[in-house]
Order: structure tokens, then C-alpha cells, then sequence
């Protein structure tokens, strides 16, 4: 199954790309999902996403389509042809 | 509320013709009083479409003193201005558009140390600060003194905006539970991106003071200017948020 995962502000920096296909062996958690990111990515992009140990950072918002998902939403799965965005927190200046 | 004066007809009769708005919607911005959190490359448009839409009475946050590095964003800054207060240039420049508005500057950033007072001068707040403490300090006096909060920000050609209405919306600590290890004070932007997130600030502080429209409670209006791709994304209030203690899980109000 393949997903669409969207990169935005310092996360589409870091990934450098807005989006990417990916395939997924299946239906995964957003928290699982962010975690094969990080690994494909590794680097910067892994540090922005997940935290030391490994657990996904609670400032970065995250979308399954145009509804906002918590990181701890371990019943909400992403599916074939799922679009999900990742979006770091940005500000005024 | 008193009737518009016939010059106030005269200066915004082609807003009172935007229907439902009309005459009672601009009496309602006169009598309306607004702060505009920093007033750099988001505020200064936030502030001047304000004092073109006729708002009462501005309160301008803002420190220090105008650098180069302002210029290619923040509009109410000069270059004749280079190295003169931030706020008493908006101030200046604000005036000259609408000499009927009352301005209170105050040459400070918006801290936990100010942030109650600076929010109890007003009916509502915008957001056009760079520094999350800051952001977090105003949202948990908007929720405290429950005033609206209209918050923008951008990065690159990136923008977004949301309305945080107290008691009914996510704020800003449902979106953002802790202060993001990775945000930089200083960071990409044209004054073109800042602009167009200034302007929909304004508008959005322009819906809920007179009634107008539906204003983006509950949801992120996010954007990429690279490609003009614009959503309307559904925020989730936090369950047990340490600030505006939502319980539930549905972001819409």
C-alpha cells in the first residue's frame, strides 16, 4: 500500500522535498509512520520528528488528510492512499 | 452605540456597502479595541489594514529600534527610520492613515510580566510574535480574560492562521503542548508572504469584532505560496490542556 506523506515549513526543510510516495507493508499508527520516516530520512529530519529516545516530538502538528491526529491516537491507522502532513510549529517576526 | 460621524460615512462607505457589515458593523469597529503583538513584517499590515478598516483603538507591542534586516517585510518601518523606536514609527505612520485613532505604544515585547495588562487593554488580540514563551504568555491571558485570539505565523513562502475563541476552540497550548525545540527566532520569509497572513489576520479580527463572516475557529488555514495551495486544516483541543482545559476531543466549535 502506498501513502502520501506532505512536508511543511522546517520539515519540508530539513526533508528537503514537499511530499513523497511511500510504501507501507500496512495500515500503520501516525506514530508508527512517523518512525519509518525518520529511518528512510534519518539525519536532520529524524531529529525534527522524534525526540532522543525515539518518541515523535508533541510540537509537530500532524494531518490524516484536513484532520488534525494526536502522535498518541494508536486507533487512527493510515491507509492506502492516505494523505497525511507533517507540519512543524512556525511563528510571527 | 453612537451614529458614525459624516466623515466616517465619507472614509468607509465602501466597506459599509460589504453586506452584513453595513453601518452597524463599522460603528462596532469604532467602539472595538485591538493589540497587535510585534508589529514587524506580520503586525505592521495586521495594524495598518486595522486603522484603514477604522478600529477604534490599537494597542502596539513592540521593542527595540528599526535595523536594516526590518525593512524588507515590516511596512510601518522607514529606512529615513533606521535606528529609531519600532512602535513610535508605526505609531507615526498609522496616524497619517487615520489620525481618528487612538494608539497606545508600548516600546516592550509582550512577556509573562506584562502580558495582563497589556491583554485587559483590549477587546481582542493578534498574534504576530516570533518567540513561542511570548505566544504561550498571550494565549493564557486571552483564555484567562477570555478574549479572542487571532494567531498568525509563517515561515519561507509558507503561511497560516487560526481564530482561538476561549471556551469554544483549541489554543495555542492544545496545538503546541511544549515550546518546539526547533523554532529560530530568525528565519526565511519575503515581506510578500508576511503580508498576505497580515492581511488575513486583520480580516479575521474584522469577522469577530463585528460579526461578520464565519471566522477560522477551530480550523488552521494553512498555505504555500510556492504553489497557491491553501487548506483548511481541523484543530483538536488537547484533552486536560494545563491552560485552557478542554476535555474533549473535537476541535470543532
Amino acid at each position: 500500500m502506498n501513502v502520501t506523506v506532505e512536508y511543511a515549513a522546517q520539515v519540508k526543510q530539513v526533508a528537503g522535498i514537499g511530499s513523497e510516495s511511500i510504501e507501507l507493508a500496512a495500515p500503520c499508527t501516525i506514530a508508527e509512520l512517523a518512525r519509518q520516516v525518520a529511518e528512510r530520512h534519518g539525519g536532520p529530519l529524524s531529529n525534527i520528528l522524534l525526540d532522543g529516545e525515539g518518541a515523535p516530538r508533541r510540537s509537530i502538528l500532524v494531518f490524516l488528510g484536513e484532520d488534525q491526529v494526536r502522535w498518541d491516537d494508536d486507533s487512527t491507522l493510515v491507509r492506502d492512499g492516505d494523505t497525511v502532513t507533517l507540519l512543524s510549529p512556525v511563528s510571527g517576526g | 452605540m453612537p451614529p458614525l460621524t459624516d466623515e466616517e460615512r465619507a472614509v468607509y462607505e465602501w466597506q459599509i456597502w460589504v453586506p452584513g457589515f453595513g453601518e452597524t458593523g463599522q460603528q462596532k469597529l469604532r467602539d472595538a479595541s485591538v493589540l497587535v503583538s510585534r508589529v514587524g513584517g506580520l503586525g505592521s499590515v495586521v495594524a495598518y489594514e486595522l486603522a484603514a478598516a477604522g478600529i477604534g483603538r490599537l494597542v502596539l507591542a513592540h521593542a527595540g529600534n528599526i535595523k536594516p534586516s526590518d525593512l524588507n517585510r515590516q511596512l510601518l518601518m522607514t529606512h529615513a527610520g533606521l535606528g529609531t523606536s519600532r512602535v513610535e514609527s508605526a505609531q507615526r505612520r498609522l496616524k497619517e492613515l487615520n489620525p481618528r485613532l487612538e494608539i497606545l505604544s508600548v516600546a516592550e515585547n509582550l512577556s509573562e510580566a506584562n502580558a495582563e495588562r497589556l491583554v485587559g487593554e483590549v477587546d481582542l488580540v493578534v498574534d504576530c510574535a516570533p518567540l513561542f514563551p511570548e505566544r504561550f504568555a498571550m494565549n493564557r491571558q486571552c483564555i484567562e480574560q477570555k478574549k479572542p485570539l487571532v494567531d498568525c505565523a509563517m515561515y519561507d513562502l509558507e503561511g497560516q492562521v487560526t481564530t482561538i475563541l476561549p471556551g469554544e476552540t483549541p489554543c495555542l497550548a492544545c496545538l503546541y503542548p511544549e515550546d518546539p525545540p526547533s523554532w529560530r527566532r530568525e528565519f526565511p520569509v519575503f515581506g510578500a508572504v508576511s503580508g498576505t497572513i497580515g492581511c488575513l489576520g486583520a480580516m479575521e479580527a474584522i469577522k469577530v469584532l463585528s460579526g461578520l463572516g464565519e471566522p477560522l475557529a477551530g480550523t488552521l488555514l494553512t498555505y504555500d505560496l510556492r504553489d497557491m495551495t491553501f487548506r483548511r486544516r481541523r484543530l483538536l483541543k488537547l484533552d486536560n490542556c494545563s491552560v485552557c482545559g478542554s476535555t474533549t476531543d473535537s476541535g470543532e466549535s
